[in-house]
C-alpha cells in the first residue's frame, strides 16, 4: 500500500499517526518495573510533556491493553488481565477429581495469580493478599503458605521435591531463611494439611493433553469467593488499589 | 583503559561478560509486561535453560541492582532503591518550619515513596500499605488520604488545586468515582486534617535551590517508624513481601 501512497498521501498518513500521538496520554513505568529491568531511571512527566505538547499523563484505562468492565469479577480478571491459566485450571481439577473440599479446589485455582497475574517475587504472598478480603482465612493462609511449602518435600502425603526446581534453581540451591523460619511455622499450623493439598495438586508437569475450562469452576467461584458488588478494585477493601493495579497499571499517579 | 587492551584480552573480556550474562535468566513479572502493553506470555523458563544450560532463573540478589544489607533499614530503601527524594525532603523541611509534629514530618517525608520506589497508580494506598505496620495508625490514613485530598480544594487551609495537575491531566480531568467517594468518607473522618496536611506541605514548585539533606531526619525516622530488628522485608510482617519485591523485584519465583 505504501508504493502506491503519493508523497501528499504520505505526509498527510504521517500527520494523521502524530496526531494520534499526540492524542493519546503518556504511559510511564513504575520504579518497581524499572528496577526489574535493571534501569534506575526515574521518568519525568514534566520534560515528556515537553516533548510532545498536547499529550497528557495518562489518569485512566491504558488504551493497549484490552477493556475491563466497570464492575470486574474475578473471571474479568482472568479473561483480560491474566496470562493463560491452564496450570491453574488443571491443578484444581486435579484436586477436584481426588474429592477435595470445595475451598482446596478454590485454593488450587488461584494459588499462582501472583505468578499470572501479578508479581513473581514471592507470588504466595501477594496472591494471598489480593484474595485475602473475598475468600476464607483458610484459603489466604494456604496461598500464602504454599510459597514455602513447595520446597519442602512430604512423601508421606504425596509430596515429593519438585524434579523442575532442580533444573530451574540447581541441585545447590536452598531457601532463604526466610522461606525456611515461614516453613516451621506454617509446619506446625493447624492448616498445614490445606496448604499441602495446593502442592500436591500443583500440576509441574503441565499435559498439553488436558484441557480444562475456566467455565467449569464457575460454580465454586460463586459459592466461595466472595465478589464485590462494586467490582473487584473499587469496594474500598484493603486489597482494592491491587486490582486497581491489574486494571490500570500505567496509571500515572 | 580499553583502548589499550589487546585483541586477546578483549575477547576473554567479552567472554567472561556473556558467562555473567548467561549466568542467570529473568522472566519479567505479569505486571511489569501489561505496563509495556505487553499481553504475550512469559518466556518459558525450561525452554531457555535448555538453550543457556549454564543459566537458571533468578532466585538470589539481581546483579544489575546495588547490592542491600542482610536487614535493611528505611533509610537503606532510600539509599539503594528509591528514585530522588528532593520532593519528599522538601515537603519534610517545610512541615518542620511549620510547626508540625513530628509524626506528621515523618508522614509528608513519606508520603510519596510509592511513586518514587514502588508503584505510581494509586500510589497513597500502596504507600500506606508498605508503612502500616510501623507507623502511627494516623500516618499511615494520612498516606492514604493524600492521595484523595490532593484533588480537592481547602481554602481554610490554603490548599488551592495543583496548577501542575492541570498541566500534567487537563483542566477537563474528574478523579475516578471511587476517589470522589473517597473523598467523601475522609471529609468527615476526624483525621481529616492530617491528610489535609501532606497535601498543604507537598511542594509542587520543586526549588531546585533548596537542598535538605535525609540525614536531617534521622531522629525523626528512629523516633517515629519502628524499624524491625530483622530488617525490612524479613520480619514476617503483612508486607514484608512488598519491601522483599524491591530488594529483588525480578525473582523467579
Amino acid at each position: 500500500m505504501n508504493d502506491v501512497m503519493t508523497s501528499a498521501q504520505r505526509a498527510d498518513a504521517l500527520e494523521e499517526k502524530m496526531m494520534q500521538e499526540m492524542n493519546e496520554a503518556i504511559a510511564v513505568k513504575s520504579r518497581l518495573f524499572l528496577l526489574a529491568d535493571g534501569d534506575f531511571a526515574m521518568p519525568n512527566g514534566a520534560a515528556l510533556q515537553k516533548a510532545r505538547p498536547g499529550a497528557k499523563m495518562l489518569m485512566g484505562d491504558d488504551p493497549r491493553l484490552p477493556k475491563m468492565p466497570a464492575k470486574p469479577t474475578l473471571m474479568d480478571f482472568f479473561k483480560h488481565r491474566f496470562a493463560p491459566a491452564m496450570h491453574l485450571l488443571q491443578s484444581a481439577k486435579h484436586a477436584r477429581d481426588a474429592g477435595m473440599p470445595e475451598k482446596v479446589v478454590l485454593a488450587s485455582l488461584l494459588h499462582d495469580i501472583g505468578v499470572i497475574g501479578f508479581i513473581r517475587s514471592d507470588h504466595g504472598y501477594w496472591g494471598a493478599q489480593m484474595v485475602e478480603p473475598y475468600v476464607d482465612e483458610e484459603v489466604t493462609w494456604a496461598i500464602r503458605a504454599h510459597q514455602a511449602l513447595r520446597f519442602y518435600p512430604d512423601e508421606e502425603n504425596g509430596y515429593p521435591y519438585p524434579d523442575n526446581y532442580r533444573q530451574y534453581f540447581g541441585d545447590d540451591y536452598k531457601p532463604e531463611p526466610y522461606i525456611e523460619a515461614e516453613y516451621k511455622r506454617a509446619r506446625a499450623h493447624k492448616w498445614y494439611g490445606t496448604a499441602r493439598m495446593i502442592t500436591v495438586h500443583d500440576i509441574y508437569s503441565f499435559d498439553p493433553n488436558v484441557h480444562v475450562e475456566l467455565e467449569e469452576f464457575t460454580d465454586i467461584i460463586g459459592r466461595n469467593f466472595h465478589q464485590p458488588d462494586e467490582g473487584l478494585g473499587f469496594d474500598s477493601s484493603p486489597s482494592a488499589h491491587m486490582w486497581r493495579t491489574l486494571r490500570q497499571p500505567t496509571k500515572y499517579l | 583503559m580499553n583502548d589499550i587492551m589487546t585483541l586477546s584480552q578483549k575477547a576473554d573480556a567479552l567472554e567472561a561478560k556473556m558467562a555473567r550474562e548467561l549466568d542467570y535468566i529473568v522472566i519479567k513479572s505479569r505486571l511489569y509486561s501489561m505496563a509495556e502493553g505487553d499481553l504475550g506470555p512469559a518466556p518459558n523458563a525450561g525452554e531457555l535453560m535448555r538453550k543457556n544450560p549454564n543459566a537458571r532463573v533468578l532466585m538470589g540478589d539481581d546483579p544489575r541492582l546495588p547490592a542491600m544489607p542482610d536487614k535493611p533499614t528505611l533509610m537503606d530503601f532510600f539509599k539503594y532503591r528509591f528514585g530522588p527524594c528532593m520532593h519528599l525532603l522538601q515537603s519534610a523541611r517545610h512541615a518542620v518550619r511549620a510547626d508540625l509534629p513530628e509524626k506528621m514530618v515523618l508522614a509528608c517525608l513519606l508520603h510519596d515513596i510509592s511513586t518514587i520506589g514502588f508503584i505510581r497508580g494509586d500510589h497513597g494506598y500502596w504507600g500506606a500499605q508498605l508503612v502500616e505496620p510501623y507507623v502511627d495508625e494516623e500516618v499511615t490514613w494520612a498516606i492514604r488520604a493524600h492521595q484523595v485530598l490532593r484533588f480537592y480544594p481547602d481554602e481554610s487551609v490554603g490548599y488551592e488545586y495543583p496548577q501542575s495537575y492541570i498541566t500534567s491531566f487537563g483542566a477537563e480531568y474528574r478523579p475516578d468515582s471511587y476517589i470522589e467517594e473517597d473523598y467523601k468518607r475522609m471529609r468527615n473522618h476526624k483525621w481529616y486534617m492530617a491528610g489535609r496536611q501532606i497535601t498543604v506541605h507537598d511542594i509542587y514548585s520543586f526549588d531546585p535551590n533548596v537542598h535538605p539533606e535525609l540525614e536531617e531526619f534521622e531522629d525523626v525516622i528512629g523516633r517515629n517508624f519502628k524499624q524491625p530488628e530483622q530488617g525490612l522485608g524479613f520480619d514476617n510482617s503483612p508486607v514484608a513481601h512488598m519491601w522483599r519485591a524491591m530488594i529483588r523485584p525480578a525473582k523467579y519465583l
